[in-house]
């Protein structure tokens, strides 16, 4: 073990949307991705308006963009969307 | 090539030379056909208009292909604001033809297309979007008219494109070569169709794997061999046959629709964007649709703004301006009109930015607002009548106001306020006439109830994108549904916690 594994990883950043029409549930997702850590910023919009990402439903340099059940543009089903996430993060 | 002028149009149109059919006969001379020319006229207007630099800002647009200045109606949207501006430059041509203009086809079908085709690609390997920029920029460098047409006649309804008796009720490949496809089949109602140097082919309905060879799209020249038009009939559209401009409304301008004929049509390769891949069709049919119906939210408010101020001077003339109930219906219109104009807008500034970089509508909001289209124009054309009074219906010929015995009598008894010659009041009610009943309720009426698809077509797709287990659980927290419940305490003797006490209560709060 090297010492930086000793350290909790740094949480991942989420940006998130004003949240006035979520077909998700944008906390209990943050909640479930924020522990994997990451230099990667999670922009989170709770429908496919994209306002965490001004109203782009892909942008590699932003970020992993989930717009509803869309994550990076890819429909996703709600319950699949952590699991996404985190297969991006670790790309 | 840059921006054309509406002469450069005419002369192109003419020389493409076109089939057309009307009434039994074929037409040679169509652009100087009385029944045709005003159609031909409100396209060349989007020429026109882009040439003035007072509406330059949203008739013309910098293509991200080239960096070209273009028309806007061949442009691909590339933010927000080129989403509302293509609904400002809309509501601006309804004012200027007060009639359908035609030229938004094409430009949805151009935007649909650029986004489906790249997802296609990304998906099956294939090289669509490659050739479909190729192919967007050259409608742009030549400032081309594109006809977007996707309704096929569809035959039975309960049947599936390949379980038809007669396959030829959606267009389809009947052969593939090494060069290209060959393909059969009609689009109805196609707007514009007449007036286009180019047809782009969209299908017209989701598929399924066994409808593969409904499931194309390409792209050609209107005057392709085997293609052919039936012009449709308009109400009233023999009265531009009769030698006077008074009758009709509108002598300047108007709308058209046409049955389309492919009769094996050849089409290559480089201009064909979906060929079998019948997962893509349901996208391209909900993005094409979904981007007509924002246009609805603009061509038609500018329609209205003719409707609305032709009924205003119809109350002028007939004497009753400052009638408190004019007033009123005449704000209730308003009110309407805008409401639509609202509904272009929202959708268009709640856009998105789709993966291959172009920008796309709210669905649900573009579908809001032709939902509101199946309807307020309707109650706007009834207040307008309502307004205009039964002269309309019931006025003399423009024959017998010429006549050198009964000219002076109808000029006598028609006459309204005073000051208005009768001639002017009963060239506002003929052109009430012609939005509310005549040639141009196609577009304004008829076509705001079944264009860019029924209202039943908006309410699927509302229900799909309603959200409404947000909406459940919203109602849910408040009136706290699932959570333990606290019952009233048992009432005390000598009270009670009964509707009388409780009013009791509230009184002694008070």
């Amino acid at each position: 073990m090297t010492p930086a594994d000793t350290t909790d990883p740094r949480p991942v950043d989420v940006v998130y949307c004003g949240g006035c029409n979520p077909e998700i549930d944008r906390g209990a997702i943050a909640r479930e991705i924020e522990p994997a850590g990451g230099d990667k910023t999670v922009l989170l919009s709770g429908c496919a308006r994209a306002c965490a990402s001004d109203h782009q439903l892909v942008d590699e340099t932003a970020g992993i963009i989930v717009a509803g059940r869309l994550v990076d543009g890819v429909p996703t089903a709600p319950a699949d969307i952590p699991a996404a996430i985190a297969r991006r993060l670790e790309e | 090539m840059g921006l054309k002028t509406p002469e450069q149009f005419l002369q192109e149109l003419t020389d493409l030379h076109l089939n057309i059919y009307l009434m039994g006969q074929k037409v040679d001379d169509y652009v100087n056909h009385p029944i045709i020319r005003p159609s031909i006229n409100s396209m060349a207007m989007t020429y026109e208009l882009a040439l003035q630099p007072e509406y330059a800002d949203l008739m013309t647009a910098t293509s991200h292909i080239t960096g070209r200045t273009i028309n806007r109606f061949t442009h691909i949207h590339q933010s927000r604001e080129d989403l509302a501006k293509k609904v400002k430059m809309q509501r601006l041509l309804g004012q200027k033809t007060g009639s359908c203009f035609q030229r938004c086809v094409g430009m949805d079908a151009i935007n649909a297309l650029y986004s489906v085709t790249y997802e296609t690609d990304k998906a099956r390997g294939t090289d669509y979007h490659e050739r479909f920029k190729k192919y967007l920029v050259y409608l742009q460098d030549n400032d081309l008219v594109a006809d977007g047409a996707m309704t096929d006649p569809k035959g039975d309804r309960s049947l599936a494109p390949h379980e038809q008796a007669d396959p030829d009720v959606f267009v389809h490949v009947v052969e593939k070569r090494a060069d290209g496809i060959v393909v059969r089949g009609a689009k109805a109602h196609q707007t514009g169709a007449c007036n286009s140097h180019e047809v782009i082919v969209m299908p017209t309905v989701a598929m399924r794997p066994e409808d593969a060879d409904f499931a194309v799209s390409f792209s050609c020249p209107a005057n392709a061999e085997g293609i052919y038009y039936i012009y449709g009939r308009q109400s009233c559209d023999t009265r531009k046959l009769e030698d006077n401009t008074l009758d009709v409304g509108n002598a300047r301008f108007g709308g058209q629709e046409a049955l389309m004929v492919f009769d094996d049509v050849f089409v290559p390769w480089e201009n064909v964007y979906l060929c079998g891949e019948t997962e893509f069709s349901g996208a391209l049919v909900e993005r094409f649709a979904g981007f007509h119906r924002q246009s609805y939210g603009g061509c038609k408010v500018g329609v209205g703004d003719v409707l609305i101020g032709a009924s205003a001077l119809a109350a002028d003339y007939n004497g009753v301006p400052k009638a408190s109930h004019i007033k009123d219906k005449l704000i209730e219109m308003t009110h309407l009109n805008e409401t639509l104009f609202s509904c272009g807008l929202a959708c268009s500034y709640e856009g998105v930015e789709m993966p291959a970089g172009n920008y796309q509508i709210d669905m649900l909001l573009a579908n809001v607002c032709k939902q509101n289209v199946t309807r307020f124009p309707y109650e706007i054309a009834r207040l307008a009548e309502d307004i205009a009074g039964g002269l309309m219906v019931t006025m003399p010929a423009a024959q017998d106001l010429a006549d050198e015995k009964i000219g002076p009598i109808v000029e006598k008894y028609l006459a309204g306020q005073c000051d208005v010659p009768t001639i002017d009041r009963m060239r506002v009610l003929r052109l009430i006439e012609n939005l509310t009943l005549g040639t141009a309720a196609v577009g304004y009426r008829t076509e705001s109830m079944h264009g860019a698809g029924s209202p039943q077509a908006q309410r699927i797709m509302i229900a799909r994108q309603s959200n409404m287990e947000h909406k459940k659980a919203l109602a849910k927290e408040l009136a706290g549904v699932g959570k333990p419940w606290d019952p009233p305490k048992a009432a005390a003797p000598g009270g009670g916690a009964g509707p009388d006490d409780g009013e009791k209560a509230k009184g002694d709060a008070e």
